[in-house]
């Protein structure tokens, strides 16, 4: 869905979709990091 | 719970994506640290390829590797797709040489069902291509930026590589080789279409770009 949206922007000169995939990637890249769940593992699974 | 291998290399390769369509260089910034972290976590030392699971993964009792693309593309093939983008807009090539690995540990199953590999076919036709490199360099609200931007985006070409840079120069040509020595943004905006690093004339508007990028 982020290609999509983020070429879709370019392509058809449509900033809605370009917004569209900056808050996809905010998201993904900020708020499951944030909670350690996805992105950074910072210890092994087996520790809470 | 950790991400697998897919989450992983999709994500690579939107940013990718949203780092070429907006210029925007956070975008690529962090595909790069997270293709570093991807190959540290996931990588097989011993026989090449990525394993499904990370090594922060819970221990199981085989770490498998996932190869077919199925509903949605295997993990390994698209991070074989985004290590080849990558290393064309870096120059790294380790990432290429990881992406050859995992292209080779496939070319047996993909010359017996072709139709089960859809995505790595893709990365076997960016990879056995000569990928066009692109660097677009501007100020951002110049018109003439947008005439050039208008002229990549509107052609359909596949197998390629695109380098925008609006603004800091010096930090996007310090991680992006592509922009090396095309530091444009304080003249007038310019297109490069490079093979191997090696550029046709500077493009100095749309037509003459879009010419130069449909006379491979």
């Amino acid at each position: 869905m982020l290609v999509s949206f983020a070429e879709a922007a370019a392509i058809l000169d449509r900033e809605d979709y370009g917004e569209v995939a900056r808050a996809n990637a905010t998201f993904l890249l900020s708020n499951l990091q944030k909670t350690g769940c996805c992105f950074a593992p910072t210890r092994p699974a087996n520790q809470s | 719970m950790n991400a697998y291998l897919e989450d992983y290399a999709n994500l690579i390769h939107g940013l990718i994506a949203l780092y070429e369509s907006t210029g925007e260089f956070e975008w690529f910034e962090n595909a790069l640290g997270l293709a570093d972290k991807m190959i540290e976590q996931f990588w097989d030392d011993e026989a090449g390829g990525f394993f499904f699971t990370g090594q922060s993964h819970e221990q199981l009792i085989v770490r498998s590797k996932e190869w077919l693309d199925n509903a949605t593309p295997s993990g390994n093939s698209v991070a074989a797709l985004a290590l080849l983008r990558l290393a064309l807009l870096t120059a790294n090539d380790d990432y290429r040489r990881r992406a050859t690995t995992i292209l080779r540990l496939m070319a047996d199953q993909i010359r017996r069902y072709p139709s089960a590999f859809g995505f790595a076919l893709s990365a076997l036709d960016f990879y056995l291509s000569s990928a066009l490199e692109v660097a677009i360099v501007g100020e951002g609200h110049d018109s003439r930026l947008q005439d050039l931007l208008r002229a990549f985006w509107h052609l359909y070409l596949p197998n390629r590589v695109l380098a925008v840079c609006t603004t800091s120069f010096e930090q996007a040509a310090s991680r992006i080789r592509l922009l090396e020595g095309r530091n444009n943004l304080k003249t007038q905006p310019t297109g490069f279409v490079c093979e191997g690093y090696v550029c046709k004339s500077p493009a100095l508007s749309g037509d003459e770009l879009r010419k130069q990028l449909t006379l491979k």
